[in-house]
């Protein structure tokens, strides 16, 4: 990654599609369900780029660029939901699983089941909690990088993620009982 | 999918970033990438221009002072015109000495003024290449 970083310093654009490459498939979905929205998640995939581009110099000294592009991106989600909330636009904190997995456009009822089971408990959850398993599902980050994007300490983050992990399961087991 | 979650959770795949939205990625890189090259260029040269248009008013403050300077080396102090010394004897005589040199001061300040004010700059230059010509022809080569 040093190498892949002093490429983007100097502006190569080969570099910035290399990094798209390695986590576009991880933010996207992240973003999803963040934001509610592919159409939105779209947006801030691509400000995030142009703001790397932008900023492009600064990006040799980073160590963990995967974890560098979910903290803008993630700031610049933030940022479009202020926006979206300061101009009254009315935002759900439910989760269109028909956006986030592949298998509900499939043919398998159960698969569908399940997806839609997951969304709606991901949806229950806490937003603090819920963001932690969204970057451990969705972007499959270690504790410590999540803990780097959110600023938060790394014993933190694990209480957070074991506790939601428990209101996850908690809440599938039930349903599956109705 | 994480496997932490219950077993048909972590069968599920999230799906992933529109193949589409890679090129509209990318060419808003590549405008951004472009822009900024060509604004720091843009900047480049409006900070030469402005350094220049500086560094051209200094210059020329200073080669004022500096003609000045070796007008006044060269001829002495400028010389008092003789309207001026009867003016401020006539103040002197009807209020004291203070004010009549005070007067004199102020209206020798104001000549001057006009003089550096008017357009005689090519006169000037003139004067100080034919000076410098004359001294050339003083030297014996």
């Amino acid at each position: 990654m040093g190498d892949l970083g002093d490429r983007l310093a100097r502006g190569d654009q080969a570099a910035f599609a290399e990094l798209y490459d390695a986590c576009a498939d991880q933010l996207h979905p992240f973003l999803v369900s963040r934001l509610g929205s592919r159409a939105d998640a779209d947006d801030v995939v691509q400000e995030t780029f142009v703001r790397l581009a932008h900023a492009r110099r600064t990006l040799a000294d980073v160590d963990n660029l995967v974890a560098y592009v979910f903290t803008v991106a993630r700031n610049e989600a933030a940022r479009l939901l202020t926006v979206k909330r300061r101009e009254s636009v009315s935002l759900t904190n439910q989760i269109n699983a028909a956006d986030l997995y592949r298998e509900v456009s499939g043919d398998e009822l159960e698969a569908r089941d399940t997806a839609q089971a997951l969304a709606q408990a991901l949806a229950r959850l806490v937003p603090e909690q819920r963001e932690i398993v969204e970057l451990k599902s969705y972007a499959e980050l270690s504790l410590r990088e999540i803990a780097e994007i959110t600023g938060l300490p790394q014993g933190t983050v694990a209480t957070r993620y074991r506790t939601a992990l428990g209101h996850l399961r908690d809440w599938l087991t039930r349903k599956c009982h109705e | 999918m994480n496997k932490d979650l219950p077993e048909p959770f972590w069968q599920l795949t999230p799906r992933p970033a529109p193949d589409e939205l890679r090129m509209r990625v990318l060419d808003a890189v590549a405008h951004e990438l472009a822009r900024r090259t060509r604004s720091r260029w843009e900047l480049v040269l409006e900070c030469t221009v402005a350094a220049s248009f500086v560094l051209g008013v200094g210059l020329n403050v200073w080669q004022q002072q500096a003609d000045e300077a070796w007008q006044v080396r060269v001829y002495g102090p400028r010389p008092v015109s003789q309207s001026i010394v009867e003016a401020s004897q006539a103040v002197t005589s009807v209020t004291d000495v203070e004010t009549g040199h005070w007067i004199q001061q102020r209206l020798s300040n104001s000549r001057a003024g006009r003089y550096h004010a008017g357009p005689p700059w090519s006169e000037r230059y003139e004067r100080l290449l034919n000076g410098l010509t004359d001294l050339r022809s003083d030297v014996p080569l």
